[in-house]
């Protein structure tokens, strides 16, 4: 090729045959690989009839992850294969007489024309190597994004096009080399792209092959690699910081769960963990069901899903779970599979215009293994979770029918349904700071871990309350941290009945030594947090104020660098204050100060008219809650309190002072002083 | 039933209150202790069937 690019309208013939050039493979070997029918589908369902679709190529494309293959393998072998990529875009446009080459000429001169991001539809990256060239496919997704209908984990892709910059949502498809890479190495490159954790620059195909390998390797050649099995899939994975849990969803010929439960716990997983943009890596056995023959192990990625409308049954919103939307490298990006009895259909569309995917119409997709990737410090499991809220939701549902004859209410809990998935703290703070609940700031102003899970309870798909858990906490710890309400006034009716059954269960069944603690939930960790008492530093806060430094120390209140103590007395115990009495002045010679510290404690001193310095000489200058003056007034024979410390009282609301100076005379200045008289006229007359 | 939001505030409003009122019978703790083990044998079930076998953690997916 002699030219930098090409551009042409789409057509499967054209796109074809610029690939045979590029990867010296035949043009009917091409057309009839099913991962070109695949994208010839995906491509057209992008746009719609009265659009077309415009393919601009580049000749000379530096594909990193190729380069380390090259080197890894392509660069030793006798023939000569090129190292450098081409790359192909794609563009979606409605005008049917346009000069496109014309317009692309205007695009590269800096003016405006189709080639923009509304238009664009992705990108593929061919490899110059026969027969399996797809080396890099990031195209649009056309799901809508909502985690309770349909899902699909993408991130935004930035390209430039010499100098146009453009980008596009998508998660990056690879096709196995079968070289570097089989199915289960395809198939982890896709989940590191796709992870949104991933804390090391994107590995390349040979680079992921490598790791699942042990260093004393006892198993075959890596290259050309024929295959990774779970534990290889693990290593790999551990090798790039994630923790693997894996589990087996086969069907065994002794199982001790219906084969339906079976494919509901699949679903739970996958949900859980997908629906917070976490991929999955999915095992299947691959069966042809005419004729009955097994074609082998096949490792997809999951991506998305799809959810079918409310099922009455159950109480997980998983168990909805109906679709899931894979990278499959055996046919291409987010190919949708459906739930089947007990298999996985894999939903291909024919097309006359490349090859009709016969050879795997009668495909069966059986669930085989399923590999999840997490965050080291996500340590707490998925099924805890669950069994923490079925439990509680049975547990109270009964308590309420069979004790308290509340049958109603008893039903109507049961019908709640629990939508489980793991969050990051940034992730649900923001969710909180966009949400229409009265008190956000109890709840964003929380030091919570960076991990949560996060169990919705929903009431005919209309949610109710948020209960969160640590899911970094240790294995036997409580776990269970807050309910966040979203629908403020039923929220509040349900924790109050939940603090009567809580006392209830905390004081009547502990006692009478009944087991206290599950193996398997953490219904005990969200009983003690609902009857939880209140503690002492939250009552000091509610009656005389929250901790506040002083807005302001004076220059004069300081001394080498020192706060000047004026503090007479601090009454922290009877005989403190025994030889106390307050001066009634009368040459308006000085004034009494007050304030209460951090713990509680009343402390008095007196400010010099000729020399004021005010309260934080009461407290060294230290975090206080409240604080005023003490005037005698005449008139009343008694002594005025106020609460209007510059230093520490000038934020509250005229309620909160009034609220916080009535709980300061009668808890402290009336118990401590019973023979004087103590009144704060300014609220006297309210 | 359609059971709307206002039937669902009505019916949770006093609930507390109401629940308060009526002592909980002392046997029926024994009751909880039940559901719970019947669900923990559940969850046991659910988590054995599917561990995964030595010789499928070694099958490699290769197609």
């Amino acid at each position: 090729m002699d030219t930098p690019y090409g551009i042409f309208e789409y057509n499967t013939n054209n796109f074809c045959s610029y690939i045979a050039y590029q990867t010296d493979t035949s043009l009917s070997d091409i057309k009839h690989k099913s991962q070109i029918t695949y994208l010839d589908n995906f491509l057209t369902g992008l746009i719609s009839e009265d659009n077309k679709i415009i393919f601009v190529y580049e000749n000379e494309y530096v594909d990193k992850h190729y380069l380390e293959d090259y080197s890894a393998y392509y660069v030793t072998c006798f023939k000569l294969y090129r190292k450098t990529s081409s790359r192909v875009h794609f563009f979606k446009v409605d005008s049917k007489n346009l000069d496109y080459k014309v317009e692309f000429k205007k695009a590269l001169n800096g003016q405006d024309t189709f080639i923009n991001n509304n238009n664009y539809l992705g990108y593929i990256v061919i490899r110059p190597i026969p027969q399996t060239f797809l080396a890099k496919v990031c195209l649009k997704t056309y799901y809508y994004n909502n985690r309770l209908k349909k899902y699909t984990i993408t991130k935004d892709y930035s390209v430039s096009l010499f100098g146009i910059n453009l980008k596009v949502e998508s998660a990056a498809f690879q096709e196995q080399d079968k070289i570097l890479s089989a199915c289960a190495t395809t198939s982890l490159w896709s989940f590191f792209h796709a992870h949104p954790h991933n804390a090391f620059s994107l590995p390349s195909s040979s680079s992921i092959t490598r790791s699942a390998y042990p260093e004393e390797n006892g198993h075959h050649r890596e290259f050309p690699n024929s295959g990774l099995s779970t534990d290889m899939i693990c290593r790999s994975l551990r090798a790039y910081d994630f923790a693997p849990e894996y589990f087996e969803f086969s069907n065994k010929t002794y199982d001790l769960i219906p084969k339906n439960d079976k494919l509901n716990l699949l679903r739970e997983y996958i949900f859980s963990y997908c629906s917070s943009g976490l991929p999955l890596i999915l095992g299947v056995s691959v069966k042809d069901s005419i004729t009955k023959k097994d074609k082998g192990l096949h490792a997809v990625t999951i991506l998305g899903y799809a959810l079918k409308d409310e099922e009455e049954s159950s109480q997980l919103i998983s168990h909805r779970l109906e679709k899931l939307y894979v990278h499959d490298d055996r046919f291409g990006p987010f190919l949708k599979i459906t739930f089947g009895d007990n298999a996985f259909n894999v939903d291909l569309d024919s097309n006359d215009s490349v090859t009709a995917h016969h050879e795997f119409e009668n495909e069966l997709y059986l669930p085989d293994t399923l590999i999840i990737g997490l965050y080291h410090k996500v340590r707490i499991p998925y099924d805890r979770i669950k069994s923490t809220c079925l439990d509680l939701q049975k547990l109270v549902s009964d308590y309420l029918s069979k004790e308290k004859q509340k049958v109603q209410q008893s039903e109507i809990l049961k019908m709640f349904k629990w939508d489980i998935q793991i969050k990051q703290n940034k992730d649900l703070k923001t969710s909180i700071l966009n949400s229409t609940i009265e008190n956000k700031e109890a709840y964003l102003t929380q030091s919570w871990p960076k991990y949560i899970w996060s169990a919705t309870a929903l009431f005919k798909d209309q949610q109710i309350f948020e209960m969160i858990f640590d899911a970094t906490d240790i294995d036997h710890g409580d776990v269970f941290l807050e309910i966040i309400p979203i629908d403020d006034v039923l929220t509040k009716y349900i924790v109050a009945m939940l603090k009567v059954y809580s006392d209830d269960h905390f004081d009547n069944k502990i006692k009478q030594n009944y087991s206290i603690r599950n193996q398997d939930n953490y219904v005990l960790g969200v009983i003690k947090y609902f009857r939880d008492k209140e503690s002492y530093i939250s009552t000091l806060s509610e009656l005389y104020g929250y901790l506040k430094i002083p807005n302001k120390i004076k220059d004069e209140e300081l001394k080498f660098d020192a706060i000047i103590n004026q503090c007479l007395i601090r009454l922290n115990k009877e005989n403190d204050y025994s030889d106390f009495h307050f001066e009634i002045e009368k040459n308006n010679e000085f004034q009494y100060i007050w304030v209460i510290d951090k713990e509680g404690f009343l402390c008095i001193g007196k400010e010099n008219n000729d020399s004021p310095k005010g309260h934080p000489t009461l407290t060294d200058g230290m975090p206080a809650r409240i604080g005023g003056q003490i005037r005698y007034d005449k008139e009343d024979n008694a002594w005025e309190v106020d609460p209007f410390s510059g230093r520490y009282s000038s934020e509250y609301t005229n309620e909160e002072k009034r609220s916080f100076i009535d709980n300061v005379i009668k808890y402290k200045f009336n118990i401590y002083f019973p023979k004087e008289k103590f009144i704060c006229k300014k609220y006297n007359d309210r | 039933m359609n059971i709307t939001r206002e039937i669902l505030l009505d019916s949770f409003k006093n609930l507390a209150e109401d629940i308060k009122k009526i002592p909980t019978n002392s046997s029926y703790w024994k009751h909880e202790d039940e559901i719970l083990k019947k669900s923990m044998e559940v969850r046991q079930r659910e988590s054995l069937s599917i561990r995964m076998s030595e010789q499928k953690y070694h099958k490699a997916f290769s197609l």
